[in-house]
């Protein structure tokens, strides 16, 4: 019994502080959400909520995921699960799968009952915390079965759609064709940081100069992290325009998700068991 | 039977299974997430079932990145009337002491968003005279109302007995034109409250 509390228990061994840093980041995102929300619980999830609500269909999902939707009566302990869980995830321990599952179901539910409160990449934040779930999972069974290399493959697969999809829309459309999307983008007040609202006409003249690199950046964006001496270039690229971003534009989360993308291709794929003892024999 | 089994042969079962449950299982989310993408072309009991799927677990719709930005700075505005008298114009959210970076600025914003898809998509004019009726019974504004009443009653403002609301637009020239900006506001009718 005490060797297999300690199996469960013991810090995770065999993963490299890359992988434990993949791991924790989205819950890490997703503790720092709901602290940056946290003041403003009743205005979005209590009683009083500011929310118009609507009927959804009566079946076991809804009634579960939007439980929280229908009885805010539950908000606060909800919220108490989700801050709970949201701290536990980040143990490095195996076990701590079960508080990652809570985690990533309470934030579904609490962002399905206050959707617009949250920032925009909100659903993407929740996948790639969906895709770290099992990250930790280092036990004999899940490496037979390569657990942690397919859930980080399914991290990179996220990213390189997310920048597919956002390079198809902008070369689909005017606005970023012509260069102005920048422009257009600074002259929204409430997308803003304070300071560039003194700064708007001469950054708005520069448009051309902050939309373009962005949009070849996207577009290339595969081709960069999966050609491997490229990478290193491009994540450095990626973080200098998620930093422009954090400096520009409100809303720190959606740059930190933003950051996020990059950080399964800066950390190497877990090698499995098998792999490692192949190469040394080969040696 | 399970008791039958040896460790290594219990392992080695549950990862065949394992092998077989899983790329199902993903199959079926990534063909539900399909049917749902392309749900107008499908039959109703086809978009029935993926609806009911994909509705609790992705409750807005995903992001779009890299979609052309508005043109306009839209802000929602109201006024109410109390004491029979009409007050001034306010922003739904500045009104009530919350700043230009808060959630709830942010949440105006989102209501913003879908009033212009309303005014783009459901506002006509008859004789010349705007015609507000299809906003109105659209969810929107119902949203947008019930955002002034409940924010009015945590603010623990006595009730008003009417409200007003009111979008302005503020349209950003474009980047070839003198820099000058034109307002143009939308008053959609008063609503008596209950």
């Amino acid at each position: 019994m005490k060797q297999v509390l300690a199996k469960i228990i013991s810090p995770s061994r065999g993963i490299s502080k890359g992988e434990l840093i993949l791991a924790q980041a989205p819950f890490a995102l997703l503790l720092l959400q709901v602290l940056l929300l946290f003041a403003e619980r009743r205005l979005l999830w209590g009683v009083d909520n500011l929310f118009y609500r609507f009927g959804h269909a009566d079946d076991f999902l809804s009634n579960a995921i939007l439980r929280l939707y229908y009885t805010p009566e539950l908000s606060g302990w909800i919220l108490i699960v989700h801050i709970l869980c949201c701290v536990l995830a980040l143990l490095p321990v195996p076990v701590a799968v079960l508080p990652r599952m809570g985690a990533w179901l309470t934030a579904l539910m609490l962002y399905a009952a206050a959707p617009t409160a949250y920032f925009q990449y909100m659903p993407l934040l929740l996948a790639m915390s969906f895709a770290s779930i099992g990250l930790y999972l280092h036990m004999p069974f899940f490496e037979r079965i390569h657990v942690r290399y397919w859930l980080h493959v399914l991290m990179r697969a996220q990213s390189v759609l997310f920048a597919c999809a956002f390079a198809c829309f902008a070369w689909g459309t005017e606005q970023w064709l012509q260069g102005q999307t920048f422009y257009y983008a600074i002259h929204q007040d409430a997308m803003i940081r304070p300071w560039v609202l003194q700064q708007r006409e001469i950054l708005g003249s520069m448009s051309a100069g902050f939309t373009y690199p962005l949009m070849v950046f996207a577009t290339l964006f595969p081709l960069l992290m999966m050609i491997r001496s490229m990478r290193i270039k491009g994540i450095y690229v990626g973080a200098v325009l998620v930093i422009a971003h954090a400096l520009l534009f409100n809303h720190v989360m959606n740059s930190l998700t933003l950051a996020l993308l990059l950080l399964p291709w800066g950390i190497d794929l877990p090698r499995s068991k098998q792999q490692v003892s192949r190469e040394l024999e080969e040696r | 039977m399970v008791a039958l089994l040896s460790g290594n042969e219990m392992n080695s079962r549950l990862i065949r299974i394992l092998t077989i449950l899983i790329p199902v299982l993903l199959t079926a989310h990534l063909l539900m997430l399909g049917c749902a993408a392309f749900q107008e072309y499908l039959g109703p009991r086809v978009s029935e079932l993926t609806l009911a799927y994909t509705t609790p677990l992705f409750p807005v719709s995903r992001p779009t990145p890299g979609k052309a930005v508005a043109t306009s700075d839209c802000n929602l505005e109201f006024r109410s009337f109390k004491s029979a008298h009409w007050s001034d114009w306010q922003d739904a959210s500045s009104g009530f002491g919350y700043s230009p970076q808060s959630t709830t600025e942010q949440i105006e914003q989102a209501l913003c968003e879908e009033f212009r898809w309303e005014v783009l998509h459901n506002l006509y004019a008859v004789g010349g005279k705007q015609q507000f009726d299809h906003i109105i019974q659209g969810s929107t504004y119902s949203k947008a109302l019930y955002f002034i009443v409940r924010l009015e009653r945590l603010s623990e403002q006595s009730p008003s007995d009417s409200i007003q609301l009111r979008l302005n637009y503020r349209f950003t020239p474009p980047p070839d034109q003198a820099y000058t900006f034109q307002r143009s506001f939308l008053e959609f009718p008063a609503f008596d409250l209950p």
